[in-house]
């Protein structure tokens, strides 16, 4: 279960998360509240790898990350990033547990709407007290069925590029392996 | 792949995509063309004022960061300049139409837009 293999793949993964997450901070953003979301190829690319669980410690790992490096803990941005992380976790396991219907794609749109469903939810009721910030939702709700779109299509190019370098559990697995 | 999914978009990613189109329009429709406002309500962690739109001035808001100035003029209402870092408030203006809602959440600064009959019933 614990290979070392497997362990530093998602090392590895959780890092480039973080990398992404903090890229997309960097750069100038052109539209207010409007976010790429792309440390979670990383998580869709756990997700493929390693299944569910490990999908889960790439998006905790990445949020922990940059609510520590980037900003407080319990800053509004960091409460509304966990909330976000949170939310779109349980609406790609969700669709996932629907069967093998879907592809990357699907998983990835379903957890962008979430992401962005969930943040104005948490924002309304925590820091605006008001219903209006549902007014954005159309918008943010096209950005998010986008940008999860790109994120899934990416997603799929690194998996099957990673699938050829790295075939976990073909002969045992050892550590070449995992060698890129 | 070891759980393995599909490749490629499939015809149920379709179906999901368009159920939150759908979602996403129909929210849109809900809402409605707003009508042009009258006032604006600025919000704060410990008060609440509200400033007419029809007439231009420069105000100062305190928050927990520092003081923001709201510019009034020509019928709209911008965050002219912030103390909080990203600066993300100062892009979201001006704002015209009832509805629409400046925020400044590192300095907790809220500034929304009232029509011309101010009704509350979604505010707590």
């Amino acid at each position: 279960m614990r290979s070392p293999g497997k362990l530093a793949t998602l090392s590895m993964l959780i890092c480039s998360a973080f990398a992404l997450a903090s890229l997309e901070r960097l750069i100038p953003n052109p539209v207010p509240m409007v976010r790429f979301g792309l440390g979670n190829i990383m998580t869709l690319t756990a997700f493929a790898f390693f299944g569910v669980e490990a999908g889960i410690w790439v998006t905790g790992g990445r949020v922990a990350l940059v609510a520590l490096i980037w900003g407080g803990i319990l800053s509004p941005t960091a409460v509304l990033s966990m909330a976000g992380g949170a939310a779109s976790l349980v609406a790609m396991i969700a669709v996932m547990k629907l069967g093998g219907r879907f592809s990357l794609f699907g998983i990835s749109v379903a957890g962008a709407y979430a992401h962005v469903l969930a943040q104005i939810t948490v924002a309304s009721t925590l820091y605006v007290r008001s219903l209006d910030l549902f007014r954005i939702l159309p918008f943010l709700g096209a950005t998010a069925i986008l940008t999860g779109l790109l994120n899934g299509a990416v997603a799929q190019i690194l998996v099957s590029k990673m699938e050829t370098r790295l075939k976990p559990g073909k002969r045992g697995r050892e550590p070449s392996d995992f060698a890129f | 792949m070891t759980p393995g999914f599909r490749k490629g978009p499939t015809l149920w990613d379709g179906v999901l995509i368009t159920v939150f189109i759908v979602l996403t329009i129909s929210v849109a429709m809900m809402m409605g063309s707003p009508d042009p406002g009258s006032v604006l309500e600025v919000k704060t962690l410990t008060e609440e004022v509200r400033i007419p739109l029809d007439r231009d001035g420069r105000y100062a808001v305190s928050g927990p960061l520092g003081t923001a100035f709201v510019v009034v003029e020509d019928g709209g209402a911008r965050m002219e300049s912030a103390p909080c870092p990203l600066k993300i408030c100062e892009t979201m203006g001006p704002v015209t139409k009832s509805g629409q809602t400046i925020l400044c959440l590192p300095n907790r600064i809220s500034a929304r837009v009232l029509g011309k009959v101010p009704v509350d019933a979604v505010s707590r």
